[in-house]
């Protein structure tokens, strides 16, 4: 559980974060949404204690990190600005942090199979290409088996295959009941994996809640069915939006995927499919209107 | 904080740079020393007494500036890096962080000071047998200059490390001190004598006994001053630490 409340931090005349207020709960992904330069980094760095708020607090598991006795242990983060020793190798780092943290050494190969990094260990990082890097940084936020998970643009870097990844871990780590918290300026990335979004703009937080509720998805059911016709005029008849969509599909608005599959039931059309249409149009639609500004990869 | 030390003895090994400043330390005093006895004709040193042999040992106080650099390295670097995020994530309460840093400093510049001066050591003697000279010194008086080698690099390790903490700029901090050296001091030596002596390279010219013994501090109070200088630079990192953003 992660809580930050009221927070701001100025930097000289900037105000990087302003009086920000949101949680990401245990057990569900929570994504930090913005444009680059919203105050998500600022945000993360104050609460890792990397950086002193001007007003408010951000706890995690009610504590400030710098409080928590065994911060590797409880906390897992990336950070976009950490950097590695170029001289160093991957498996040396990673002992370095092991050490410091009390974490048995055993660990530190375990977490180099999970990320795939285990044939490279023994390279300098010098060496490495920018996903190999990322993977490094998780793997060192795993090592303390942390309860909780902050990750900072933690896409950037990888391949398709690294992303599919990584989100399939997220999934699974707030599945295992931990906190996750991941911050990006992607929509996409965010509507792929968040149960949650946060969505931060010029430092103040303009919208929480679930993603579902945001991208209002449950206003949209694709339905296919050879008597597509017959269905339509059912569904206008009960007052939704209806979008015919070649032969045999409709698109249809207002209604959830119960209603539409109970209407059918009740006219005995056939549905060879009925689903909520999940593009990812729908929360940049949302988060363009909220912030008025241009966002992409 | 023995997890913390370990860590940051962890970190020197893993790469290559304090190997290099350890070798160039080592390389340094042996080529200062014999080059000096090699010279020493031209210069009115009695080579043949204790007190020649202390200031040509005294000479290799110059690779002093490479324990120096490397203290620098070892915390400056991890801002260089990006290493020191990482760092502070392991371990929030930074002052821990600043005294491993300076107690790794040290305890890595006894391992420094033993080798130069042993090397400083052997070098003086093959280079006085060379010219047919005796080495004055007693075992006593070898070991006085051992340990006054030890102590001379940890301080300077310290300084440099408590530094490096305190300026985070790698190239500023390393700039600053050289200008110390052959600027500030250099001038205070030669026009203030009763100034530089207690100023950090003149204590530690007083600590290893150099060529102008009398005008310089002794020994014991000279590591005194060097130590307390040290501590001074440890103590407004600590603090300034506390003020700022990683």
């Amino acid at each position: 559980m992660i809580e930050i409340d009221d927070l701001t931090k100025i930097y000289r005349t900037t105000t990087a974060v302003d009086h920000a207020s949101f949680t990401a709960p245990a057990g569900v992904v929570t994504g930090f949404l913005g444009p680059n330069g919203a105050g998500k980094t600022t945000t993360l760095r104050v609460l890792l204690g990397l950086s002193r708020p001007d007003t408010g607090t951000a706890l995690i598991n009610g504590v400030r990190y710098a409080d928590l006795p065994r911060p590797r242990r409880e906390v897992g983060a990336v950070l976009d600005q950490t950097g590695f020793h170029p001289g160093r190798t991957g498996r040396d780092q990673l002992r370095i942090v092991a050490r410091g943290a009390g974490v048995p050494a055993a660990r530190v190969d375990e977490v180099l199979g999970h990320v795939d990094l285990a044939g490279a260990a023994g390279r300098r990082v010098g060496g490495y290409s920018q996903g190999m890097r990322q993977r490094l940084a998780l793997a060192g936020a795993l090592l303390g088996d942390p309860g909780a998970l902050i990750l900072d643009e933690p896409a950037t870097g990888l391949d398709p295959a690294g992303i599919a990844w990584l989100r399939a871990r997220m999934r699974a780590w707030a599945s295992q009941g931990r906190t996750v918290l991941f911050s990006s300026h992607v929509l996409a990335e965010v509507e792929a994996v968040a149960d949650r979004v946060v969505i931060i703009d010029r430092g103040h937080i303009i919208r929480e809640g679930a993603t579902a509720d945001l991208t209002g998805g449950a206003d949209r059911v694709v339905v296919r069915t050879t008597e597509r016709d017959r269905l339509a005029a059912a569904a206008e008849a009960a007052g939704w939006v209806v979008r015919r969509d070649g032969a045999e599909r409709l698109v249809i608005g207002g209604a959830t995927p119960e209603e539409v599959g109970r209407l059918a039931a009740a006219g005995g059309f056939a549905l060879a499919e009925l689903a909520r249409q999940t593009t990812g149009r729908q929360l940049e639609d949302v988060f363009l209107e909220l912030t008025g500004g241009v966002v992409g990869p | 904080m023995t997890a913390l030390f370990a860590s940051e003895m962890l970190k020197l090994r893993s790469t290559r740079t304090p190997w290099v400043l350890l070798a160039a330390t080592v390389a340094l005093s042996g080529l200062a020393v014999a080059s000096a006895v090699a010279v020493a004709g031209v210069t009115d040193l009695d080579l043949e007494s204790v007190s020649g042999g202390r200031a040509i040992l005294g000479v290799s106080a110059t690779g002093a500036i490479f324990v120096l650099v490397f203290g620098i390295i070892l915390t400056a670097g991890e801002f260089r890096h990006g290493t020191a995020i990482d760092t502070f994530l392991t371990t929030p309460r930074r002052s821990m962080v600043t005294l491993a840093k300076v107690g790794t400093a040290a305890a890595t510049g006894v391992v420094f000071g033993l080798l130069a001066s042993a090397a400083s050591l052997g070098s003086a003697l093959v280079a006085y047998q060379a010219r047919g000279l005796t080495f004055p010194f007693g075992s006593s008086d070898a070991w006085q200059a051992l340990g006054a080698g030890v102590i001379y690099a940890t301080l300077f390790a310290a300084m440099g490390a408590a530094t490096g903490s305190l300026v985070r700029n790698q190239v500023v901090a390393i700039a600053g001190w050289l200008s110390w050296i052959a600027i500030v001091e250099h001038v205070a030596q030669g026009l203030l004598p009763s100034v530089g002596r207690w100023l950090p390279v003149g204590a530690g010219r007083g600590l290893m006994g150099g060529a102008d013994a009398e005008a310089l501090l002794d020994p014991l109070p000279a590591a005194v001053v060097l130590a307390g200088y040290a501590l001074t630079i440890m103590v407004v990192a600590v603090v300034a630490e506390r003020h700022r953003d990683a």
